[in-house]
């Protein structure tokens, strides 16, 4: 088998290729970059031409052209940056106290037997009250209003976390646990080689999902308890009739929302190298 | 050529000894194996063919060490590794290479082949050097270490897996159906460089699998195991000389011997499928 080298060449000589190098202008101009750009032109202009032409009720709703004026306003105001960074902090505050406690004990659910009796019904009791029916709770219980708030973000963040993890647990292939008991392995070599690892792509899938959750719970939170917030913002707006505000809060939530989701994808791109080559491979078949 | 072992230290001797196995799922009692005797030399290379479900996997199973046995002892040189009762433990001494391959995904090939020796204690220094002299000895190309398994040929992935397993020194090597997956031309590679790897190392093999080419090809005798209960039926030894090659396989005894294991297989596939039909009907 040693002329099956020739799948990897020994050394690859520059000289062997000429690469055409891309033009900026068609690096800016993919046909993605096209389409996804039409993709958000498309929402705005069939929003201003629902406000426009009063179609239905959308006469009450305000249209992309005052929602701009009163967003360039309000962004140039003190208040905006204490809105926006207040939100993400909490929101990061609870997505991160979710992660830590529903990764370990979801490893453990899904590895351990004895763990996973222990600890499933009294989880599965629990899933299903939705943060919002927390936020009584939390506003007597906690001293600070921040801890509140950032306590319904963890709630809505940790059961998606929590679930992907012991469902990531559950799906390794039964062979690479029993490959490792044969290469000699203890339960702490199992449990870091091979539980760990193989139950990371499916993390940062609840990864993912526990944040966009916890950027609801995050609103709800703030509707009802704080004075600063995105979510308190909107509902202010409503309230004392400065209804383009709404739409603004509504449109920095979306953008911080996929910011954020940007930031996981990037950090668990890096936290499963193996899975690049995979990743790539999908993306081209979907475009082609 | 059985008598390979003789040449080394005697290691690696397994000894099947009047072996049952009883599956109970919802007190149906399946018997997977019956009075199932076997005795693998030192450094021999055996193959098992035999009908789908007749007991081949449970019998590699048992002797890797995931599952007992209900009757009877298996043993691994003066070790007692099966036996109704004893705590089993699978280890390093009789590494599996498995059907599905299971190279562990998130590791390089580096890392795959330094992890047993690196779970066992040792420097990772001193493995990866192992390792690196190993891919040279037994023709893996070292541009590949830092590869993961998911860029690989999957005939590549077979050889790696052979290689991690091998790193460890083990007294046997268990395949159950390693090149299933693999399709015909790659299978033909992977068997030559398991040849080659058997010549090198003299390790002693038991391989479990449908393909009665493969059987043939490979082994110093190759095991008819019968349908449920199994037993071993018959055996066939392979007295072609070794180092085989490809050119083996259009020789006038490689098709007498392939057409006896025919025969001997096939009667039991026949009883196989009879029963088969009646459960189902």
């Amino acid at each position: 088998m040693k002329n099956q080298t020739n799948t990897i060449p020994e050394k690859i000589n520059e000289s062997d290729f000429v690469f055409e190098r891309p033009s900026f202008l068609s690096k800016i101009f993919t046909l993605k970059m096209v389409l996804n750009t039409a993709s958000v032109l498309s929402l705005f202009v069939i929003w201003g031409l629902l406000v426009n032409f009063g179609i239905y009720r959308f006469v009450l709703i305000p249209g992309p052209a005052e929602v701009l004026e009163w967003g360039i306003e309000w962004m140039g105001s003190k208040g905006f940056w204490m809105d926006a960074s207040l939100s993400t902090l909490r929101v990061l505050g609870g997505f991160t106290f979710a992660c830590l406690i529903a990764i370990p004990t979801g490893l453990m659910i899904g590895w351990n037997k004895i763990f996973s009796d222990l600890t499933f019904p009294t989880l599965e009791i629990l899933r299903p009250i939705p943060g919002i029916a927390y936020i009584p709770i939390a506003i007597l219980f906690f001293p600070w209003e921040e801890a509140s708030v950032a306590f319904i973000c963890f709630v809505g963040a940790f059961f998606p976390i929590l679930l992907n993890t012991i469902t990531g647990v559950r799906l390794i292939d039964r062979d690479y646990f029993r490959a490792a008991q044969c290469l000699g392995s203890r339960p702490r070599h199992i449990f870091w080689h091979i539980v760990v690892p193989g139950a990371l792509p499916s993390i940062s899938t609840g990864a993912a999902l526990g944040m966009g959750i916890a950027w609801m719970a995050s609103v709800a939170g703030e509707m009802i308890s704080g004075k600063w917030g995105l979510g308190y913002r909107i509902w202010e707006a409503y309230t004392l009739i400065r209804y383009p505000l709404i739409v603004d809060g509504m449109i920095v939530i979306g953008l911080l929302g996929l910011g954020s989701s940007t930031l996981i994808r990037f950090i668990t791109l890096r936290l499963i190298p193996w899975r690049k080559a995979i990743t790539e491979s999908l993306d081209e078949s979907i475009t082609k | 050529m059985v008598n390979n072992g003789s040449k080394q230290n005697g290691e690696g001797r397994i000894s099947v000894r009047d072996v049952e196995k009883v599956y109970d799922p919802e007190g149906v009692n399946v018997r997977a194996l019956e009075e199932c005797n076997m005795e693998i030399e030192p450094g021999e290379f055996v193959m098992m063919v035999g009908p789908s479900g007749c007991g081949k996997t449970t019998l590699l199973n048992a002797i890797a060490g995931f599952s007992n046995v209900t009757k009877g002892t298996i043993l691994l040189d003066e070790n007692v590794i099966a036996a109704p009762g004893l705590t089993q433990a699978p280890g390093a001494d009789r590494i599996v290479v498995f059907q599905g391959g299971a190279l562990f995904p998130w590791k390089t090939v580096l890392d795959n082949l330094i992890f047993g020796p690196v779970v066992q204690g040792k420097n990772k220094d001193e493995a990866v050097a192992e390792a690196r002299k190993l891919m040279d000895k037994l023709g893996l190309n070292r541009n590949t270490e830092d590869m993961y398994p998911g860029n690989l040929s999957s005939g590549m992935k077979r050889q790696v897996e052979i290689i991690r397993a091998l790193i460890n020194n083990p007294k046997v090597l268990l395949l159950d159906e390693p090149f299933r997956a693999l399709d015909s031309l790659s299978k033909n590679l992977m068997h030559e460089y398991l040849l080659e790897v058997f010549e090198i190392t003299k390790k002693t093999i038991f391989f479990i699998t449908h393909d009665l080419e493969e059987a043939v090809f490979l082994a110093d005798r190759v095991l008819i195991m019968t349908t449920r209960p199994g037993t071993i039926k018959a055996e066939i030894k392979v007295d072609i000389p070794r180092p085989r090659n490809y050119k083996v396989l259009g020789t006038d005894r490689f098709a007498e011997l392939k057409e006896r294991a025919f025969e001997a297989v096939r009667e039991e596939t026949l009883k196989a499928f009879e029963a088969g039909e009646r459960e189902l009907a």
